[in-house]
């Protein structure tokens, strides 16, 4: 069954069963891989995406969810890497592997247009992905150092 | 329990097939497009030796052996590479090399002669200790082109160092050389800084990147006297920079296995037998035959052991499909016994 999908404002039509789970439509129909696969249960969060401006954990819900509501990727933050989270994000040297950190940036936008000076506590409750390489540290420095940036251009 | 982390993560990466990182890519991927020249391709300008690459507008291609896993190999090979080039490091892009390139070509002779096993270079390019250098063996490093193209034990930075310096350093001397042919004065009288030569005496100038088509075709006469630098020469090695391959990771533009396309590509779900050293004994493909996009079905047999170094791994099937989501629902529906 054909639908569409608005994603990072482009209308897409995809030839996919509904059901599947929003990140394989938006992997594999849509064909952007910037969201990552991983544990497959939204446990881990690398599938994180925008749906309707909340962050979502797309391996365990249907594509359905999505119709008619407007979908941002990574890939939608900003292309070359101007967005403030992503030049605070490269400042710091967040990721190592950075398998997990389209999720994590995506998480982590989401708390910033929610609470544009978060504390710890904020992070620790909302921005809850996994990270095999432990650069949780230096997340949350990149989220404090993107709240100062995104105030700035504001 | 005694394992250490390494052998837990790679046991770990072995079982679940999950945390797994690209390092050869087609050429003709749909992501190559987003990542620019990350993968080998043929250079528009020649290279002046197999590492590097400097285009007219002095961009400089550092061609990388080792795979970016997030420990800075990007980063820290093009900067011992750029040390001894003395190229602006601000325009320096990191390139994977080709793997075909190093099976068909050797290495040049000048890589050859580096002293190994812990020894320091009698030339003055100083410690920490440089790896194990028989050609031959587990630990060895073999003179294929590049010498080794293999990413791990933590040993990319020490045993790669030294021919990753002189590969700088000699592209630096042919760089020089071009340019002293081109004015007719003796190379001695020449200085490079930061993609620049300048002639001394007369404060002539020119750029890598105006030069570097004619130092391609420059030979060293006697590649094997070059030196790299003694330690507190360096001016780029041991300084921070920011890691090469951060911005891609940013964007989401990083391709990792599971991102790989390639025309026509299927998929496969894989499901082994839950019990150590098991096997299959039967399963109903006919079962799942007309779900959506199902291919087939494939059994795979209990390993040699022989051929795995004495592990043991279960037997188990896949299940092809046009999508890995199509695959793996319709193996989790597949009755297997």
């Amino acid at each position: 069954m054909a639908f569409d999908l608005v994603v990072n404002g482009a209308v897409h039509t995809v030839d996919a069963d509904p059901q599947t789970p929003l990140l394989w439509v938006i992997r594999d129909h849509v064909g952007l891989t910037g969201t990552k696969f991983s544990c497959g249960i939204g446990r881990c969060g690398a599938c994180t995406l925008h749906v309707d401006g909340r962050a979502i954990r797309s391996c365990s819900v249907p594509a359905a969810i999505a119709i008619g509501k407007p979908v941002a990727t990574i890939e939608g933050v900003s292309p070359d890497g101007t967005h403030p989270i992503q030049i605070a994000w490269k400042e710091l040297d967040t990721p190592q592997c950075g398998y997990c950190q389209s999720g994590m940036i995506m998480s982590a936008l989401a708390l910033l247009r929610q609470r544009p000076s978060p504390s710890d506590a904020d992070i620790d409750a909302q921005v809850t992905n996994a990270c095999r390489c432990s650069t949780y540290h230096r997340v949350r420095q990149a989220i404090h150092l993107a709240a100062d940036l995104m105030k700035a251009k504001a | 329990m005694d394992i250490n982390r390494r052998e837990f993560l790679s046991t770990v990466a072995a079982a679940q097939g999950a945390f797994v990182l690209g390092f050869w890519m087609p050429r003709n991927a749909n992501a190559q497009a987003l990542t620019g020249a990350v993968w080998y391709e043929e250079p528009a300008t020649p290279e002046i030796n197999a590492w590097i690459v400097v285009a007219p507008d002095d961009t400089v291609t550092i061609r990388i052996a080792q795979t970016e896993l997030g420990q800075g190999v990007w980063t820290s090979n093009a900067m011992m590479v750029c040390e001894e080039l003395q190229c602006e490091w601000a325009k320096v892009r990191p390139q994977y090399a080709s793997a075909n390139r190093d099976a068909r070509e050797k290495a040049p002779a000048w890589t050859l002669n580096v002293m190994g096993n812990g020894a320091t270079d009698p030339k003055g390019g100083g410690q920490p200790t440089f790896g194990n250098r028989d050609r031959t063996g587990v630990a060895g490093i073999p003179d294929s082109l590049y010498r080794r193209m293999r990413t791990n034990a933590a040993s990319s930075v020490k045993d790669g160092r030294y021919y990753l310096q002189l590969a700088g350093a000699e592209a630096r001397e042919r760089l020089l050389l071009a340019a002293a042919q081109l004015w007719n004065v003796p190379v001695s009288e020449l200085t490079a800084n930061n993609s620049v030569i300048t002639h001394g005496p007369s404060g002539r100038t020119t750029t890598y990147g105006r030069i570097a088509h004619r130092a391609a075709e420059t030979p060293h006469p006697h590649p094997e006297t070059i030196t790299i630098k003694s330690p507190d020469q360096w001016t780029l090695m041991g300084t921070e920079q920011h890691n090469l391959d951060v911005p891609m990771k940013v964007t989401g533009q990083t391709v990792y296995r599971i991102d790989v396309r390639v025309p026509g590509m299927k998929w496969a779900a894989v499901k082994a037998c839950p019990v150590y050293g098991g096997d299959v004994r039967s399963y109903d493909f006919d079962a799942i035959r007309t779900l959506p996009g199902v291919r087939s079905a494939v059994q795979f047999p209990i390993p040699d052991p022989s051929l795995c170094r004495g592990r043991v791994f279960s037997g188990g099937v896949a299940v092809v499909a046009d999508t890995w989501y199509q695959a793996k629902t319709a193996l989790d529906c597949m009755p297997i016994e």
